[in-house]
């Protein structure tokens, strides 16, 4: 039976050194290349002269032990991140068709975060305010367009690829912020209680306390759309979350980079499509997985 | 006539009427500002807390009380006992307190015949602030759970003043506190302290041996391969928290051994700048080793306390052994739904403790599952409902539940009703919460859980400071 096999990854942050033992390990364990997609967050810091290269590199390694990348912009990369390479595809705002012999699947894209979600847009350059109506209704109807588009097609199952959650799916933290790339920061932020304000922008203090940080445009566009799957990273402490709910799977696949939290990052999933099912399983970037439990703590935490 | 007294069926427990007397005679014959009542867990403090208030009622010395209690199902549950058990004591709860509502309600309070008004202690801070209402309104003040006017120790200012009671201590009218038996000494002393001389300490352990309850031996799982993960973390936790001693020792700095986290505030690191000239770099590593520590904890914690699904999603899954015991069911879980089982089925009230919503929340599901439980069996009551909502599951677990799961929710002040056995899954960090939560069954067994090995022998600790606590009690 022929069947599409995906690996999807989110929120790389430009650790080329994970990406490195990501191709190691699929190599290993992939029968055919698979098709990647990669949820955004693919660099960090946009402005440094090692972006470009960072995310050159980061694709470089990818289409090695892939087919294909699918990818889009998250919000600490460039909106206008393009890369030159024959089967590489920015899903930003677009839509594209795979087809494997049996099996056809419709995907379509959008990148960047909405504001609400960040504390600070210092190193998030590509982010949208969607309590803006007129913002929330562009984004609404490029989304239409592009599934409309693809219907066309008569694809065997829609993927839709954000880096932001939907509104109330695997969404619950505190806003993000990325100038604290500390190790344990989620604990250390929940200890500390009231964030002090932002000594350059004291009249407004951005909220700190847990809430939903997905997006209410691409919720109401999944509420009404029903795509099979809807994949997305971003709220790095609620990576790893699956759900369901009416005819969409939701696949939270936050955070590859072993930044922000050595705890819950280093991951990926594996999604397989066959004309009958879907099937998935999430799994990490470990190399060392028979070294004893101290020996692990020590290595990766 | 009485203006106000108990209900006709309700009467006071006998070791009850002496403390009202002796609350009396202070206020009345000794002439004290502030009095405070420290009793066990399940005694009625309340109840008593009440008949002296109906007593000064009818000699005309209140007419009008405010009554303090931390939080709004808490207040829901004190005017209902009130009303319950005492006529004439009907009390204003929790009014919407605007600029514009305040003069309906001294409106109401001269007019319903309610002989006070009884609010969160956030809410008094409110009126404070705003100043809707000060102590001339009144003329005496009942504090419910006062054990919270003081919120923690800090080492270089002491025990200090919870923000939401700031004030109180100015004003001169009658004060009654009640706070239970369980806390800790020199926290009382500090309270009183707030409050000046002109103060008396009413605190007893009461010795009816209906409040006493039985601790049996923990219920123990085997799982050799949970000793090898609690070990590493345990064994790494110590090392972290000696580190962190030895950079206090080294800098001279005495407090905070109990409790490094609160080194995690920055308020505090901050005065520790200043009062021992801590640099950055010495405080940024403070903080890296506390939040390793705190890591370790609540990895711990996921490991004995069912939270398989956080560890799934954690690279610690990969581990071949951390993937094998992922791999089959959860054996602490299976034990408690036998538990479970066996007493249902002897027809018993059961109270099941967590101290996390998620764990709690966990439960109830796979009881319900493997019971096959009706929502009527079961009830969950956590920090997540509603305080409305928390007030009404109590009421119909009260009527026909037979299994409460709860959080720390209920730790202080609730009226739970009685059980016959309080299952621990997961203990509350400190033995002074363990005993409010045991406390609140009034009597029956405490039950735990344990994995054989380690966890066995700290909760085998745990048991024996519960036993001797109502050993001692019983004298």
């Amino acid at each position: 039976m022929r069947k599409l096999e995906f690996i999807v990854v989110s929120d790389i942050y430009s650790d080329i050194a994970t990406i490195h033992e990501l191709v190691s390990i699929t190599s290993q364990t992939t029968v055919c290349k698979p098709i990647i997609i990669i949820t955004g967050d693919i660099g960090i810091k946009t402005t440094s002269p090692h972006y470009k290269r960072d995310t050159r590199q980061i694709f470089d390694l990818l289409s090695k032990m892939s087919k294909q990348i699918l990818y889009l912009p998250g919000d600490s990369d460039n909106k206008q991140l393009e890369i030159t390479m024959p089967t590489a595809k920015n899903l930003d705002q677009q839509n594209y068709i795979v087809e494997d012999g049996d099996v056809k699947v419709g995907l379509l894209g959008l990148g960047g975060a909405p504001t609400h979600s960040m504390r600070s847009a210092d190193l998030s350059p590509y982010l949208w305010d969607e309590s803006t109506p007129i913002v929330a209704e562009n984004l609404l109807t490029e989304l239409k367009i592009n599934i409309e588009k693809i219907a066309q097609a008569q694809p065997d199952y829609i993927i839709l690829v954000t880096h932001s959650p939907p509104y109330g799916v695997a969404d619950r933290s505190k806003p993000i912020t990325l100038h604290e790339m500390h190790v344990l920061e989620d604990i250390l932020e929940e200890l500390k209680g009231e964030t002090k304000p932002e000594p350059k922008e004291p009249a407004k203090r951005a909220p700190t306390s847990v809430r939903h940080l997905g997006s209410r445009t691409i919720n109401n566009f999944v509420q009404y759309y029903k795509p099979d799957v809807h994949l997305f990273g971003h709220v790095h402490k609620e990576g790893g979350k699956t759900e369901t709910q009416g005819a969409t799977r939701f696949f939270n696949v936050s955070h590859l980079s072993p930044l922000p939290y050595r705890l819950t990052g280093r991951k990926f999933l594996q999604l397989n499509m066959t004309k009958e099912n879907i099937t998935s399983s999430f799994d990490h970037v470990i190399t060392e997985r028979n070294i004893n439990f101290n020996d692990f703590i020590e290595k990766y935490l | 006539m009485d203006v106000c007294g108990l209900r006709e069926g309700f009467s006071l427990r006998e070791y009850q009427k002496p403390i009202v007397g002796e609350t009396l005679k202070e206020f009345e014959e000794e002439s004290k500002q502030n009095v405070f009542i420290s009793l066990p867990q399940g005694t009625g403090k309340t109840v008593i807390a009440l008949a002296a208030l109906s007593k000064l009622v009818n000699d005309s010395k209140v007419t009008k009380v405010l009554v303090l209690i931390p939080r709004r199902v808490l207040v829901n549950q004190w005017v209902d006992k009130a009303q319950e058990m005492f006529y004439g004591l009907g009390l204003i709860k929790n009014p919407p307190l605007s600029k514009e509502s305040i003069e309906k309600i001294r409106g109401w309070l001269k007019h319903s015949g309610a002989i006070g008004i009884a609010m969160t202690m956030q809410s008094f801070k409110s009126i404070i602030k705003k100043e809707y209402f000060t102590e001339k309104d009144f003329d005496m003040v009942i504090v419910d759970e006062a054990a919270d006017l003081v919120v923690s120790r800090d080492f270089i200012e002491g025990f200090r003043m919870s923000k939401y009671l700031k004030g109180l201590e100015k004003w001169r009218i009658p004060k009654l506190f009640i706070l239970p038996y369980h806390v800790r000494e020199k926290k009382i002393i500090a309270l009183i302290k707030k409050f000046g001389n002109n103060s008396a300490l009413i605190r007893k352990m009461i010795t009816e041996t209906q409040l006493m309850c039985t601790v049996r031996d923990p219920i123990t799982i085997e799982d050799p391969l949970i000793n090898i993960f609690i070990e590493k973390l345990e064994d790494d936790y110590k090392k972290t928290k000696t580190n962190v001693h030895r950079i206090l020792t080294k800098h001279g700095i005495e407090g905070y051994r109990e409790n490094i986290e609160t080194l995690l505030n920055p308020e505090t690191l901050d005065r520790l700048k200043k009062a021992y000239g801590l640099d950055e770099e010495t405080c940024q590593q403070i903080q890296v080793l506390i939040t390793k520590y705190i890591l370790v904890q609540h990895i711990q914690k996921w490991f004995l306390y069912s939270g398989r699904s956080e560890l799934s999603r954690s690279i610690l899954s990969a581990q071949k052994d951390v993937n094998k015991w992922l791999s089959y069911e959860d054996k602490k879980l299976n034990k408690l739904v036998e538990e479970v089982k066996t007493r249902l089925a002897q027809g018993q009230k059961i109270y099941i403790f967590s101290q996390y919503v998620a764990t709690a929340e966990l439960l109830t599901n796979r009881l319900t599952e493997k019971l096959a439980l009706k929502p009527r069996d079961i009830t969950i009551i956590t920090g997540a409902d509603e305080a409305d909502a928390q007030f009404e599951k109590l009421s119909s677990f009260k009527k026909v539940g037979r299994i409460l799961v709860t959080t720390p929710v209920f730790d202080k002040g609730t009226d739970i009703p009685q059980a016959d056995v309080i299952i621990v899954y997961t203990p509350p960090f400190s033995t002074e919460k363990l005993l409010q939560v045991v406390g609140r069954i009034r009597g029956g067994e405490v039950v735990f859980l344990a994995y054989k090995g380690y966890e066995e022998e700290t909760t085998n600790q745990i048991a024996d400071i519960l036993r001797k606590t109502f050993a001692s009690a019983q004298g």
